[in-house]
């Protein structure tokens, strides 16, 4: 008995520590760090108590960035999901070059960022970019989607569903296949079309995907910042900069590191409780078997 | 028992020519067969032999490659399954997991947009009938086997479809079980009314719930007969083989003693373990090989020259490797075949022959 706690902590240490030693103790230390000022050439930093989290209360950029994230998570989250599932159930159909069909959905998956991020540059890019050329045709004028305050975050959750749907495409793809096909044929003799059968059949069965998927996505419109840099470096004016978007700016183009510790925090705080309700919203919904 | 589920009609089902290719693989070679109205109807066979996709080209879950199915008077080849008005019960039973066992039940009352007052008075009977009624709100996944079976059970009947197919129901099930759900079976198909299509590999099963027993081997049918029949007078050599236990021995003319002359070597006496005995004159002339004492009977393992057959006898006498044995078999307990058309031989002047006692 004794020896397999042992035995059970011994193989457990590496990950521990490890997990201590990147995640729990920078997120001690970021919220440690948040209660002070910044230091500044002599000036060391000074205990602040909640000043940092008042200026972040007045910090119009904050909430600009905050609010401009919420539009991109309900913009990216729900629409990648349906395509990545409507791919899913797509490609999982009995049809020709379906392997191929399920490669050509999964490749931006495997694409850096940063590569795709170039792709799209190339698509939007005024006057040359794919969309002006088509569009061109057509005797329509050149747009500017980044350029444009109204429409840059668009532009920018555009490239997210594109490189995020594949993605889920798979965890979907995968569930199907555990769907025994018979079930889908008992529903089919009791005269069920292909609507109720996906309806009252295969999406419930799919659910704990979707709650993985669902949490992911969400993690990911926090998380997912990297095509920020190459296609609007959050701009014009902010309009489509997203919170850690903003918390790298701060901390490594300002240096006001104690402000970005800070926005650190509540960047942590949401997607703490983001994760814990929809655990709590689905679980009930949730069939597992 | 007349239940008020009674589905006053049953409906017959009709295969004319109907061929399968996978690819090039060819499961089914011309199915023609006629399935009775409101008749309990096996289609038994090894495993491979093509039940699955039989079954499956009347569900409409399979397209067949050729030929037409009918159902009633309605021919139903080119329907989805859903319009074709029947009911199916899977092997691994095909519950939704994710719906309790009342939902289940009634899954297709609800496709059908069956109002709820009606649904719900036919989710009682249904319930009462299989003995569900305490398990309504579970999941299928905190049934036992025959609970899981009852409900799939259920399913197919509550919607009252006039044709309803089994695809070897009971395979996981335990013995005992088994056994149970097998009288469970035929006393809803006899109560209902339904036209009951039932493929199984277990000769046992056919025998005992069948009306008419449709022997499938290599994607062809066999025989089609009622179990006594099928029994008494197999129509093929792998009829013969297939039905019984311990199989039919299958002997050609020159293992019998005092044969007479003149008969092919195409000819195959058929003569079961179970009808011989005895006789000190017999034209069987055999050496027994090995024994195996069964209560009741002691099954003997013979050879006569180079061909091996079995003998089941009935009381306590005792045998022993190397003892030398003569056996006969009465005139009408002989089936001859002529393996160049597979079929069998009537002729009881020719079978007597083999009956006789040798000189
Ligand atoms: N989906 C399929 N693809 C290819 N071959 C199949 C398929 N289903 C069945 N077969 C072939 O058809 C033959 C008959 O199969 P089946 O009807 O399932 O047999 P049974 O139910 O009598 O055991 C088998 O040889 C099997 O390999
Ligand atoms: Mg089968």
């Amino acid at each position: 008995m004794q020896r397999n706690w042992i035995h059970a902590w011994l193989l457990l240490s590496p990950a521990f520590v490890f997990l201590l030693a990147f995640t729990h103790i920078p997120a001690v230390t970021t919220l440690w760090n948040s209660l002070f000022t910044t230091p500044r050439g002599r000036r060391p930093s000074r205990w602040a108590g909640l000043e940092n989290y008042e200026t972040l209360i007045a910090d119009p950029i904050f909430w600009k960035v905050l609010s401009n994230n919420i539009w991109f998570a309900l913009g990216t989250i729900p629409t990648s999901i349906a395509i990545a599932l409507a791919m899913a159930l797509w490609v999982n159909e009995k049809l020709a070059g379906r392997g191929f069909l399920r490669m050509a959905y999964f490749t931006p998956t495997v694409l850096p960022m940063i590569a795709v991020a170039n792709i799209w540059m190339f698509f939007y890019t005024p006057g040359f970019g794919l969309i002006d050329q088509i569009t061109g045709r057509f005797g329509l004028p050149q747009s500017n989607i980044l350029g444009q305050p109204d429409t840059a975050l668009w532009g920018v959750m555009a490239v997210t569903i594109w490189k995020e749907a594949g993605f889920f495409m798979i965890f979907y793809l995968a569930a199907l296949q555990t769907i025994p096909p018979s079930l889908i044929e008992a529903a089919r003799i009791e005269g069920a079309g292909p609507w109720t059968i996906f309806r009252r059949v295969t999406f419930p069965l799919l659910m704990p995907t979707t709650l993985f998927v669902s949490i992911n996505a969400v993690v990911n419109s926090f998380r997912m910042v990297d095509h920020i840099f190459i296609l609007t470096g959050g701009g014009p004016d902010n309009a489509s900069s997203l919170l850690l978007f903003y918390i790298y700016e701060v901390a490594f183009r300002f240096w006001d590191t104690a402000y970005a510790a800070t926005l650190t925090v509540i960047l942590l705080a949401i997607l703490g409780l983001l994760a814990i309700g929809q655990f709590f919203l689905f679980d009930r919904k949730v069939h597992y078997r | 028992m007349k239940h008020d589920l009674a589905q006053a009609t049953g409906q017959s089902v009709t295969l004319t020519g109907v061929t399968k290719f996978w690819g090039d693989t060819q499961s089914l070679r011309g199915i023609d067969l006629s399935i009775p109205a409101g008749k309990f109807t096996a289609i038994l066979g090894p495993s491979g032999c093509g039940k699955s996709t039989t079954l499956r080209a009347i569900a409409g879950l399979e397209t067949v490659t050729d030929g037409a199915v009918w159902i009633g008077d309605r021919e139903v080849t080119a329907l989805p399954p859903a319009k074709r008005n029947l009911s199916m019960v899977f092997q691994n039973y095909a519950l939704f997991p994710h719906l309790s066992v009342a939902e289940n039940i009634i899954f297709g009352l609800k496709v059908e947009r069956l109002p709820s007052a009606e649904r719900k008075k036919r989710l009682g009977e249904v319930a009462e009938l299989l003995e569900l009624t305490p398990y309504l709100d579970r999941k299928p996944a905190a049934l036992s086997g025959g609970q899981q079976q009852r409900v799939a059970l259920g399913r197919a009947v509550i919607s009252r479809r006039p044709v309803c197919l089994m695809d070897e129901p009971l395979s996981n099930l335990d013995a005992r079980l088994r056994d149970e759900m097998r009288r469970e079976i035929r006393r809803l198909q006899q109560a209902l009314g339904f036209t009951m299509v039932y493929v199984t590999h277990d000769q046992t099963e056919a025998i005992t719930m069948a009306d008419q027993v449709v022997l499938m081997n290599e994607g062809r049918i066999e025989q089609v007969a009622a179990p006594q029949d099928i029994y008494r007078r197999p129509a093929t050599p792998f009829a013969a083989r297939f039905i019984g236990t311990p199989p039919m021995n299958l002997l050609p003319a020159r293992a019998f003693v005092g044969r007479p002359d003149g008969i092919p070597d195409s000819l195959l006496i058929g003569i079961r373990p179970e009808v011989l005995s005895l006789c000190d004159t017999g034209p069987l002339a055999a050496v027994v090989k090995a024994v195996e004492f069964l209560g009741a009977d002691t099954l003997l393992e013979l050879s006569t020259g180079a061909h091996a057959f079995l003998a089941k006898l009935p009381g306590a006498r005792r045998f022993a490797p190397g003892d030398a044995l003569r056996l006969s078999a009465r005139p009408e307990d002989i089936h001859l075949f002529d393996t160049n058309t597979a079929a069998r031989v009537e002729d009881p002047a020719l079978a007597s022959l083999f009956a006789q006692s040798a000189t």
